[in-house]
């Protein structure tokens, strides 16, 4: 598949991917570009369109931890201050998956989302199936405990 | 995808308008800058011998008077 093609189609997944990273839309912005960037660069051909899919959002995943170990991210602005533009049921369930570890958000993005399955993102992430099933499952009585603090209390 | 609350809730994120085009282009101003590389190293290379020769022949010519 061409640059462009990828770029039409996978920004909306890839910025959103690095979002649930850095939780800055202008970073998780800046992450895109660099992903592209690096698609640019790559010189393999992929075995197929959902091959290269899979590449980019693993390079996606880890231009975003590189972004987080980084020096200079240090202070940032509050999730609610970013999207001050969502309503209240949004923004709190999204708060809520915000604080998950990133060991459940990710898989739970990659599915919830992207509409992966088990076996597709334990590839993706290089993980057991089991281990991506047990964490999909903690994720969301996490966030399932998460929303029910919020409501109680 | 899968539509479902935290889909919802994640799609609802707005990132900035004409975001693509924008990659497309940073991407294309890139390849440009890059294929304009090894001109601009022959352009550097040749002006920097050009500027040592004419040197050597100054040097020379002040030597010889």
């Amino acid at each position: 598949m061409d640059l462009t093609r990828c770029v039409e189609l996978y920004t909306d997944l890839i910025v959103r991917t690095a979002f649930t990273y850095v939780k800055n839309r202008a970073d998780a912005q800046d992450i895109a570009q660099e992903v592209f960037l690096a698609l640019l660069l790559h010189k393999k051909e992929f075995e197929s369109d959902e091959h290269q899919k899979a590449w980019l959002l693993r390079v996606t995943i880890n231009k975003s931890k590189n972004h987080l170990r980084s020096h200079w991210f240090q202070k940032r602005v509050a999730l609610n201050e970013e999207l001050t533009d969502m309503d209240g049921d949004h923004l709190e369930l999204l708060e809520a998956f915000m604080k998950l570890p990133e060991k459940y958000r990710t898989p739970l993005h990659l599915h919830a989302y992207a509409g992966y399955s088990i076996k597709e993102i334990a590839e993706i992430l290089g993980k057991k199936e089991s281990t991506i099933g047990t964490r999909l499952s903690r994720a969301r009585e996490r966030l399932g405990a998460l929303l029910g603090e919020d409501h109680d209390g | 995808m899968t539509d479902n609350p935290l889909a919802t809730s994640l799609k609802r994120v707005h990132f900035e308008e004409g975001l693509q085009k924008k990659i497309l282009e940073n991407l294309s101003a890139y390849e440009e800058k890059k294929s304009l590389q090894p001109w601009a190293t022959i352009v550097l290379v040749t002006s920097l011998v050009t500027i040592v020769i004419l040197w050597l022949l100054e040097k020379r010519k002040t030597h010889v008077d």
